[in-house]
C-alpha cells in the first residue's frame, strides 16, 4: 500500500468537500421544483438555453450570455401572516421587471397572490414612484396582508438592484 | 482505512451543508410560536321609537387571541381563544395542519366551516361596517365552527383554493328543539364544547381567483342535524325511532360570493340559500317554527376616498372607505305546515365610513335602516366601532 497515495486522495476528497461547503447553495437551488421553475422561466423569458447564472450576493444573480449581462434574477422571501413565502423576480438589463412568480406559498390564507394574472401587473411597472406603484397594483380581497407584503418587498428588491448597478 | 474515513468526512460535510439548508428551509417557514389576535369594540345606539327611548350600548364585543405554533415546515397548530362581551370565553379554532404536499394539507380539530365570506374572513378590518352582516349571522351562523377532519389545498395552475371537511352537525334537539324560526340554525352550533355526533356532515368550498381583482367563491354544506334523542335509543323500538327521527332536520346550504377590487373600488356580493327538510315533523314534535328554506343576500359597494380622488386627503398608508350595502335575510323564505312570519323577512340598508389608519386598525361609523316585511316601520341604528387585527 502506498501511504502517500492515500494521503493525496484524502486531501483531494477534503478539498472537494470544502469546495462544496463553501458554495452556499441557497434554498431554491436545493429544491428541485423551485430550481426547475426558475431555470425554465429564464430560458423562456430570455429565449436562451445557454445563458449563465452568476451569484452577485445572497439574493441577486446576473444572467449573462456571451459575456454580456442580459438581465438579473432575484430569489427571496417575504412574510405572509404567520409564514414566509418564496418568490423570484426576473429583470432585464435595465432593471425593469419582466416576471414575478411565487415559488412556495405556505400560509393557508392569502394564496391568491400566486395568481399568474395578478402577478402580471408588476411587469414593466415603474418602481421609482411609490405612490403610483402602490396605486397601480390592484388588491385582492382576502389576501391583503400578502399583497402588501409582496408589494413592499418587491419595491425594496427592485430599488436595491438599481442602486447596486449604478 | 484512511480512505474510508476521509470519504465519511466528505459525506458528513455535504450532509452538513444539506442540514444547514434544511434549517434555512425551516427559517423560511418561520418556525415557532406566533401570537396574534383581533378585536371589535362597538357602540350601538338605536333611534327613539316615537317617544320610547333606547339606551346606547358600549361593548367589547369580541377579543380574540391567536396562538399558532409551527413545529416544522409541514406541521403547524392554529388556535384562537375568544372573549365575547368580555365575560364569555370560547375556543374559536383549534386544529392541527399537516402538509401532505406543497399545496395540500390535512386539518383536524375545531375548524371554521367554509361557508360564505365572513365565516372565514371575520376580522374587523376585512369587512365594512361596525357589525358583521346579518346574512352571516342568521343564515350562516358566523362564527360557525365544528369538530372534524378536512383537506385544504390550492391549485396555482388553475387559480383555485379548495377546502372539504367532515364535521359534526348542529345540535338540533337537546330535550327540546334548539332551532327557531327567528334565528334559524344559529343556536344549534356545538362549537367544539362536548360536541356529539351520529353521522358526519359535509362542507366544502372552492374559490377562484384567476381574474385579477376578482375572488369568486362557491360553498356547500350537506347533512343532518344531530339529536340527543338518538343517544341510548333502542333501534328495535320503532315508535321511539320514529319520534327520534322527528327531532332532526336535513340541511342543504349553498352559497355563492364574489369580491372585486379595482383601484379604489370594492364590490362585494353574497347569496346563501339553505333548504331544510323534515321541518314539518320537527316543528310538530318540538313546537318550534323553523322555516323550510332560509335565504340571505347582500351587495355592497365601497370606495377608498384617500386613493387620490380628493388630492388634499390622498394617502398611501391610510384608507378612508365610504360604503353602502343592501342586505336581505329571511329565515321564513318557505315553510312547511306552519304560516310564514313576515317579521322574519328582514332588510337592512347600511352606509358608513371606515377609516383605516393602518392595514390592521380601523375606526368605523355607520348608520343602518332596518325593516321587515310585516310592517312599513323602519328603525334606525347608529354604530361606532374600533376594529383591530394583528
Amino acid at each position: 500500500m502506498n501511504f502517500k497515495n492515500h494521503i493525496s486522495k484524502a486531501i483531494t476528497v477534503i478539498v472537494i468537500a470544502l469546495l462544496f461547503s463553501s458554495f452556499k447553495a441557497s434554498y431554491w437551488e436545493l429544491d428541485k421544483d423551485s430550481r426547475a421553475t426558475v431555470y425554465k422561466s429564464i430560458a423562456k423569458i430570455f429565449n436562451s438555453e445557454t445563458c449563465n447564472l452568476d451569484p452577485i450576493d445572497d439574493t441577486f444573480y446576473s444572467i449573462s450570455e456571451d459575456d454580456s449581462i442580459i438581465g438579473y434574477l432575484a430569489v427571496t422571501d417575504a412574510p405572509s401572516k404567520f409564514h414566509r413565502f418564496d418568490y423570484y423576480v426576473l429583470f432585464n438589463d435595465k432593471e425593469e421587471i419582466l416576471k414575478v412568480e411565487v415559488l412556495h406559498y405556505r400560509e393557508n390564507y392569502g394564496g391568491e397572490i400566486c395568481s399568474k394574472n395578478w402577478l402580471k401587473q408588476f411587469v414593466g411597472i415603474d418602481t421609482e414612484n411609490y405612490s403610483s406603484f402602490n396605486r397601480e397594483i390592484d388588491g385582492i380581497s382576502g389576501a391583503t396582508i400578502s399583497v402588501n407584503s409582496l408589494k413592499h418587498n418587491l419595491l425594496k428588491i427592485s430599488n436595491k438592484l438599481k442602486k447596486s448597478r449604478r | 482505512m484512511k480512505k474510508i474515513l476521509s470519504l465519511i468526512f466528505a459525506i458528513s460535510l455535504i450532509a452538513n451543508l444539506n442540514a444547514q439548508n434544511s434549517a434555512e428551509k425551516i427559517i423560511a417557514g418561520n418556525p415557532g410560536l406566533h401570537i396574534g389576535g383581533y378585536g371589535q369594540i362597538d357602540f350601538n345606539l338605536n333611534e327613539r321609537d316615537g317617544t320610547i327611548h333606547n339606551n346606547g350600548k358600549l361593548d367589547v364585543h369580541r377579543l380574540v387571541t391567536f396562538f399558532g405554533y409551527n413545529f416544522n415546515e409541514k406541521v403547524s397548530f392554529v388556535s384562537e381563544l375568544e372573549f365575547e362581551h368580555v365575560s364569555e370565553v370560547y375556543v374559536e379554532q383549534a386544529f392541527l395542519d399537516y402538509k401532505i404536499k406543497k399545496n395540500l394539507s390535512i386539518n383536524a380539530g375545531l375548524m371554521l366551516i367554509p361557508m360564505g365570506i365572513q365565516n372565514l374572513y371575520h376580522e374587523p378590518p376585512t369587512f365594512n361596517g361596525v357589525e358583521r352582516t346579518n346574512v352571516d349571522k342568521y343564515i350562516i351562523p358566523t362564527t360557525w365552527r365544528e369538530m372534524g377532519v378536512g383537506l385544504s389545498g390550492r391549485s396555482l395552475e388553475h387559480s383555485i383554493n379548495y377546502q372539504a371537511m367532515l364535521v359534526n352537525g348542529f345540535n338540533g334537539y337537546n330535550d327540546g328543539g334548539v332551532f327557531s324560526g327567528k334565528s334559524g340554525l344559529r343556536s344549534g352550533r356545538q362549537k367544539g364544547a362536548e360536541s356529539y355526533i351520529t353521522y358526519p356532515d359535509f362542507a366544502a368550498r372552492v374559490s377562484y381567483y384567476g381574474q385579477p381583482g376578482l375572488n369568486f367563491g362557491f360553498s356547500a354544506y350537506l347533512g343532518d342535524s344531530e339529536s340527543k334523542a338518538y343517544d341510548g335509543l333502542d333501534l328495535a323500538d320503532e315508535t321511539a325511532v320514529a319520534s327520534a327521527d322527528s327531532t332532526i332536520i336535513g340541511i342543504q346550504m349553498i352559497g355563492i360570493d364574489a369580491r372585486y377590487n379595482k383601484g379604489a373600488l370594492q364590490l362585494t356580493g353574497q347569496y346563501i340559500i339553505a333548504d331544510l327538510s323534515n321541518t314539518d315533523q320537527y316543528n310538530g314534535f318540538t313546537g318550534k317554527d323553523v322555516g323550510s328554506s332560509l335565504t340571505g343576500y347582500y351587495y355592497e359597494i365601497g370606495y377608498n376616498l384617500m386613493d387620490g380622488i380628493i388630492p388634499s386627503i390622498s394617502s398611501d398608508s391610510e384608507e378612508l372607505i365610504a360604503f353602502a350595502r343592501y342586505e336581505n335575510y329571511n329565515t321564513h323564505a318557505e315553510v312547511e305546515g306552519i304560516t310564514i312570519n313576515d317579521a322574519y323577512n328582514r332588510t337592512e340598508i347600511t352606509f358608513g365610513l371606515g377609516f383605516k389608519v393602518a392595514p390592521g386598525a380601523v375606526f368605523k361609523a355607520d348608520y343602518q335602516i332596518k325593516s321587515n316585511a310585516s310592517s312599513d316601520e323602519e328603525n334606525g341604528q347608529f354604530n361606532l366601532g374600533v376594529g383591530i387585527w394583528f
